[in-house]
């Protein structure tokens, strides 16, 4: 892969998408000397302080955590038998619809957006980096944090619920949360690259396309990055996918969700290399 | 820091910038050479914009903004040449003033221990304080780690926005100096203030922008003739308005008088000549004057001035 754009080989996160985009859509004369990999380092260590430093963080730490909450109740509560079913509603209706996607809006609308309101967007701007490394850095520390978040939730409450009896079903849903939560935040950084309003738009995606639209017309479900997930989380669980079977192959969201992923850098790091900060006096 | 060379050019080429129907910056041209300018201009005027514009945050709606010839919008790589010191007190709290600078020298690709970030914290003085963090400084500091984080990597073009806000008159001296040291080093430094006093103190050539437009342009002094040269009004409050006002009546610099409900209203077309006779006036007519104000001394009245003319 030519010098600019991250190669899937280098991935830090599991399920980064095999099909990065090779290199970021920059107006540069080849001579133009411009700062590459290099400098991620940097730019991951501020997007890092700049995202724990704000508190909304611990809300979506609290957030993600939820399901654990939940298992922990129905576990000790009831004495209730929990069975793999429980499992997967829980997963299905809870998980994949609301805890995933809304932890994803969050970190990715503050990985960007939260310096683009505040002004401090101008101090990264102002210096001769290649645009599309800014917008990447900015999706693997939401990304990273998304998986780490998500990932250990679903890891701890599946294993809660289901003990290891069904080893296939907690590993596919570990998966395919990871892969939603991966092309989730991908497409919410450049969402709030393009509009002052991410979150508000985050939310209609997640609320009424996904949750509503996509749920009545099953030809709309490959337009659905949860759809991408469960397509990914059934296949992974195999037998054990149950109710989560869907008509989606697990090749093809993979395919879906890391051409979503790949196509948010690309929109992304395109709307940055032209954006404009408004000042006004 | 090393002088700069070879000469750097800022060209600003028939530039406007609309957003609808909203026009900010209306058909302005003008070049930059090594030297402080100034843009003065009331609130509003289209400093920033403008500003923004030359450091290529803005994409020009008509026109060009080039720096040695590359126009700076949607060109990472010009960053290598360019400082931005915007007026936003927009900082990372959560960093030191050290990691601030350090973070800029990084993105600039400097070398690491090359020096330049203690250099650039040394040259706006806050080396004793850059171990703390943004969040605890006060706005004349946040100013200068911006300074120094625009500086870190020797640009050949400094564009600072409204720099002097917010600062005692002690950093205010000391950035002025600052200013004038890294001109005389060759660089071009253009620097935005509403205030006149400021320009005067710093700049060799002034753009003023009045209403997105550029009002007036050149060596201070010319323009500073054309602002106190044009006609002055004054209200006095004085122990015998009546007596003083029959002085001023035979003196040729006073154009016109009213006095009315204990307040004298003059008018001059020769403001130095005028100032200077006045207490002498006073004086042999045994009057005293409480209260001297310029009645229309606003800037924004100087601006309309220049404007009509």
């Amino acid at each position: 892969m030519s010098g600019g754009a991250p190669s899937p080989g280098r991935a830090p996160v599991p399920g980064w998408p095999a099909a990065a985009p090779s290199s970021p859509p920059l107006p540069l004369r080849p001579s133009a000397p411009v700062l590459g990999a290099s400098i991620l380092g940097p730019l991951v260590n501020l997007t890092m302080r700049g995202l724990l430093g704000r508190r909304r963080i611990l809300l979506v730490g609290l957030l993600a955590l939820a399901p654990v909450g939940v298992a922990v109740v129905l576990v000790v509560g009831g004495g209730l038998s929990t069975t793999a079913q429980l499992t997967r509603q829980l997963y299905d209706s809870l998980v994949m619809t609301t805890i995933v996607p809304l932890v994803a809006l969050v970190l990715g609308t503050t990985a960007i957006g939260a310096e683009i309101d505040d002004g401090t967007v101008v101090h990264l701007l102002t210096k001769p980096v290649g645009r599309g490394w800014i917008v990447f850095a900015k999706m693997l520390v939401a990304g990273t944090a998304g998986v780490a978040l998500c990932g250990t939730s679903v890891l701890v409450a599946g294993i809660l619920l289901v003990r290891l009896d069904a080893p296939g079903l907690v590993l596919g849903m570990l998966v395919g949360a990871v892969v939603a939560v991966i092309a989730y935040t991908a497409v919410f950084v450049t969402l709030s690259v393009w509009t002052g309003r991410a979150l508000i738009a985050g939310l209609a995606y997640v609320l009424l396309w996904e949750g509503f639209i996509a749920s009545f017309f099953s030809g709309t479900r490959l337009l659905s990055i949860r759809e991408y997930g469960l397509a990914v989380a059934a296949g992974i669980a195999g037998p054990e996918a149950g109710t989560l079977a869907r008509d989606v192959p697990m090749a093809t969201g993979l395919v879906l969700a890391a051409v979503v992923t790949s196509v948010a850098f690309w929109l992304g790091a395109r709307r940055l290399a032209r954006f404009e900060v408004s000042d006004a006096g | 820091m090393s002088a700069v060379a070879p000469t750097t050019t800022v060209a600003v080429t028939a530039v406007a910038k609309w957003y609808g129907n909203v026009v900010a910056v209306n058909d302005i041209t003008f070049g930059l050479e090594p030297g402080v300018t100034g843009l003065l201009g009331p609130n509003g005027a289209g400093k920033s914009t403008l500003l923004h514009l030359v450091a290529g945050l803005l994409r020009p709606s008509a026109g060009s903004v080039t720096v040695d010839g590359r126009p700076t919008f949607g060109d990472p790589a010009v960053y290598r040449r360019v400082g931005l010191v915007p007026e936003r007190e927009a900082i990372f709290p959560y960093l030191t003033a050290r990691e601030f600078v350090r973070l800029s020298a990084q993105l600039q690709g400097l070398p690491f221990g090359s020096g330049a970030v203690d250099r650039a914290l040394g040259t706006v003085e806050l080396s004793n304080a850059a171990d703390r963090e943004l969040a605890t400084y006060s706005k004349g500091m946040r100013q200068r780690a911006k300074v120094a984080a625009a500086l870190v990597h020797d640009p050949a073009v400094l564009v600072l926005d409204e720099p002097f806000n917010g600062m005692d008159p002690r950093q205010r001296l000391h950035m002025m100096a600052l200013l004038r040291a890294l001109a005389d080093e060759g660089r071009v430094i253009l620097f935005s203030s509403h205030i006149l006093e400021e320009v005067e103190r710093v700049a060799e050539r002034v753009l003023v922008v009045v209403a997105g437009r550029l009002a007036a342009s050149g060596d201070f002094r010319e323009i500073r003739r054309l602002m106190t040269d044009r006609p002055h009004s004054f209200t006095l409050r004085t122990s015998d308005d009546r007596a003083l006002a029959g002085r001023l009546v035979g003196r040729p610099t006073v154009s016109g008088l009213t006095f009315e409900d204990g307040r004298l209203d003059v008018r001059t077309a020769d403001f130095a000549t005028f100032t200077r006779e006045l207490p002498v006036l006073a004086r042999d007519a045994g009057v005293s004057i409480f209260e001297l104000a310029p009645a229309d001394e606003s800037l924004e009245s100087v601006f309309d001035y220049l404007v009509r003319r």
